[in-house]
């Protein structure tokens, strides 16, 4: 029999090595090796599909909708009412049972193109542009949301054609799927598993946009309750906006107008309302005004999975009464 | 295409297929024609229409390099002729990477004068390794011209060169000469040659996905705030932000080697499975003791392209004495250029002014002399070592106002508790230091080199750092120069 060689010699020591450092974190107590399961073998996957991974270490939702990926154009078309704001809404308004009993209920569809760190009014405008939209309502979440730059997802995806949308969710998924599989054997201690920064991984609905939360960690907190019906914005400092967010308010109200769909603004918690509500009163139209109370968040910003069923009851009750106030009326100003 | 994605995995399989099945010698028609395939795709998955501007270089450069091989050396055209072809060539890397910085500064310039200008910005997506691959080719057309090469008959060959996708993206900058000579060499897929390209490629995305993913983590969310007030007041950084802030220089500077350096690794080690050998591009730089031995560890090959291509026709003939302050004013031209080679800002022209400078000072105060006390040049190379942390700060930040706003809230020596956040991220600085200090020993021979058992039990203890500790992925930082 002849004698491995040295450079065989070493890969016999590759292997030798690396599978006794496996071997040995077998070993570890399932107590402590407990504390190294990141939140990719946590999470969970929805049932249908229905779904698409929207986030999962960098954002997919972006280029999925701009890109039209999985056919959202075709839902988004036909949508009536759109939501649109960043990763607040999508986390208050995450109940679909409750949304689609009632907009059901009114003969509606509802899309939600709201994203991910999305807080501007910038690429939702060029969606609205790029596939001609017409619903008849648009509802933004507008606590710090007017004026802001895109996101570089949104950048990327309004620079770049359809080939790097489909690149990108191709590597998500793709690393989602082998990360999966890894953690169920091999722990994990990298730095997002050290850090005190929420992580979240959610899937979104091809047909009505709605967030599907699989996992989430962060320091879970209270939300200060938020005070009465319209009151926050009538304590609104005048002239408290940022530099251009007036202006910004105004082109995309504008440009909303000119297609004949009408311009509602709403705040989710824990944000105060104070920015929406002053911008409603300026712009001339709905402000959609929660009243919720003792609400509390996943990661001190995103409300959970409880506070959100209430705030979408509140929210819709109060969608409701501005539906009312504004269905018969062409003037968008209904109060 | 990123070394560090799932499509990548995916093309260099199937090239490592071909390899196998019929490119075992590597010089193979076949072969050849299956790489060129191979990095037209690596190209064209950026966006495939840069593709034409790849091309319309390399045109450029084989048709110069042929008319000036073609002519006798007294030609007089022959020096235009590498004229246009170097014009050619900047002016396309200029539009594409300076445009909107020098229309900007004309706006900035003009407004100065009270002439309200708005120039709308063009917002060219970048064609990714124009500045790496503009060089290499460059580099052939004036080796060429000066007779230290003979130009290339075949252009499928000068494609395949510049087109080569180990070095395409970012380096390391090969040029012709370091290329054409492996090109016709049979170089079989043997044992020792997959052991020593798998240790180069593991090595290379440990530092990448563990070191410079995890430490980008701590960099990313902290460094835009570390110029302003923000800083200051947050809960976060505390009342100890001098010390926060120092550290977070510290992890950068940890950051940018590894994830370059990770890049250069794996590129060697791919073209090492390929059949060729790339030049290395960093050396230790973080153990020079003097800013020239630093430029001849740090990105070795930008440095010696810019010595042989830019700081000799500067100085002119290096074998006749030259005036000191020629010499000078080249070196600080020559780290203007790197700096702008960089991008297009200011605080990039920074950086490579403070190098320029420290360059100047160490030759007027003979600091680079091995002739110094001990002491002094111990204490020479924390001089030196501060200074390049300082000049990444620049290079790190947006604009100059993040820059020195950075620079004065650790000149305000608050020093206090550390960010538990950034503290974690010092842990992923052990194995870059570890590397430095054997790198060190090894240097002065008190260290013996690493055996091959050795290489591959470290492979075998980074592969499980890979799986177990890799950060969010994210693209390497020489993708945006």
């Amino acid at each position: 029999m002849t004698r491995p060689s040295k450079e065989a010699k070493c890969v016999i020591l590759f292997g030798a090595v690396f599978a006794l450092l496996t071997a040995g974190w077998q070993l570890v107590p399932r107590s402590i090796a407990g504390r190294f399961r990141p939140l990719v073998a946590e999470a969970t996957v929805p049932p249908s599909s229905e779904w698409y991974l929207g986030n999962f270490t960098s954002q997919v939702e972006q280029f999925a909708v701009y890109d039209n990926l999985d056919g959202e154009a075709d839902a988004l078309k036909h949508a009536d009412v759109l939501f649109v704001g960043d990763s607040l809404i999508l986390f208050a308004l995450q109940n679909q049972p409750m949304l689609q009993h009632f907009f059901g209920e009114r003969g509606m569809r509802y899309f939600f193109l709201a994203f991910s760190a999305e807080a501007d009014e910038i690429f939702p405008e060029r969606i609205v542009r790029k596939f001609n939209l017409h619903p008849k309502w648009v509802i933004v979440d507008a606590d710090d949301f007017f004026g802001m730059a895109p996101s570089p997802a949104a950048s990327k995806a309004m620079a770049f054609g359809r080939f790097e949308g489909w690149k990108h969710r191709f590597e998500t998924e793709t690393s989602f799927t082998v990360q999966r599989a890894i953690h169920r054997i091999f722990p994990y201690f990298g730095m997002p598993q050290w850090d005190f920064h929420p992580q979240w991984i959610w899937y979104r609905s091809k047909t009505d946009g709605i967030m599907w939360l699989a996992g989430a960690r962060g320091n879970a907190k209270g939300v200060r309750d938020t005070p009465a019906e319209n009151a926050v914005w009538r304590e609104a400092r005048a002239g408290s906006f940022r530099s251009g967010e007036l202006q910004a308010a105004e082109k995309f109200r504008n440009e909303l107008e000119s297609r004949g769909v009408r311009l509602a603004l709403t705040w989710t918690p824990p944000n105060p309302g104070t920015n929406a509500g002053h911008l409603a009163s300026e712009l001339q139209v709905p402000l959609i005004a929660t009243e919720t109370r003792g609400l509390s968040t996943v990661d001190g910003k995103h409300l959970d999975r409880g506070s959100s069923a209430r705030f979408t009851a509140s929210f819709l009750a109060h969608f409701d009464k501005v539906l009312g106030n504004c269905g018969s009326k062409t003037n968008v100003i209904c109060d | 295409m990123n070394f560090v994605s799932w499509s990548f995995v995916i093309l260099f399989t199937v090239v490592m297929a071909g390899r196998l099945l019929f490119g075992r010698r590597k010089t193979g028609d076949a072969f050849i024609w299956f790489t060129i395939v191979a990095s037209t795709v690596f190209i064209m998955w950026h966006v495939p229409a840069y593709l034409g501007i790849m091309l319309a270089t390399i045109t450029i450069d084989y048709t110069a390099a042929r008319v000036m091989d073609g002519a006798p050396r007294d030609w007089p055209w022959r020096k235009a002729v590498l004229g246009s072809s170097i014009a050619a060539n900047l002016l396309l890397l200029g539009f594409f990477k300076y445009s909107d910085f020098a229309l900007t500064s004309v706006a900035r310039l003009l407004n100065l004068f009270g002439l309200s200008v708005q120039v709308p910005r063009l917002d060219l997506i970048l064609p990714i390794g124009i500045s790496f691959y503009t060089f290499g080719s460059m580099s052939y057309t004036i080796d060429v011209y000066r007779g230290r090469l003979r130009a290339i008959r075949n252009f499928r060959d000068f494609y395949y060169f510049v087109a080569f996708f180990p070095h395409l993206v970012a380096g390391p900058i090969v040029r012709a000469g370091q290329f054409f000579y492996q090109f016709a060499r049979p170089r079989r897929l043997r044992l020792v040659v997959f052991n020593r390209a798998a240790y180069l490629i593991i090595r290379g995305v440990f530092l990448k996905m563990v070191c410079a993913d995890n430490i980008a983590r701590a960099v990313n969310i902290y460094w835009n705030d570390a110029g302003t007030r923000k800083c200051i007041e947050t809960p976060l950084a505390g009342a100890g932000y001098s010390g926060n802030l120092i550290l977070l220089a510290l992890l950068f500077s940890a950051q940018i080697f590894c994830d370059f350096e990770g890049y250069t690794s794996i590129a060697r080690g791919l073209a090492y499975l390929m059949g060729y050998r790339f030049p290395i591009n960093f050396r230790w730089p973080y153990i020079a003791s003097t800013f020239s031995d630093f430029w001849q560890r740090w990105h070795i090959t930008l440095s010696t392209w810019l010595r042989d291509y830019l700081y000799v026709p500067l100085c002119g003939d290096l074998r006749r004495r030259i005036a000191v302050s020629r010499a000078y004013v080249s070196i600080f031209a020559v780290m203007l250029l790197a700096g702008l080679w960089h991008g297009a800002a200011i605080t990039f022209v920074c950086w490579g002014a403070i190098h320029g400078t420290a360059l100047v000072l160490e030759r007027v105060l003979r600091m680079d002399s091995p002739n110094r006390r001990a002491g002094l040049r111990i204490g020479w190379f924390f001089v030196v070592q501060a200074a390049a942390m300082l000049a990444l700060i620049f290079f790190r930040s947006q604009s100059m106002t993040a820059a020195l706003g950075f620079i004065h809230n650790i000149a305000d020596l608050s020093f206090g508790p550390i960010n538990a956040e950034i503290a974690v991220a010092c842990l992923f600085l052990i194995p870059p230091v570890a590397m430095h200090l054997n790198g060190f020993l090894e240097e002065r021979g008190i260290a013996p080199s690493m055996t091959r058992y050795t290489q591959a039990a470290l492979a075998a203890a980074m592969f499980f750092g890979i799986l177990t500790a890799h950060g969010e992925s994210t693209e390497f930082l020489y993708f945006q120069f």
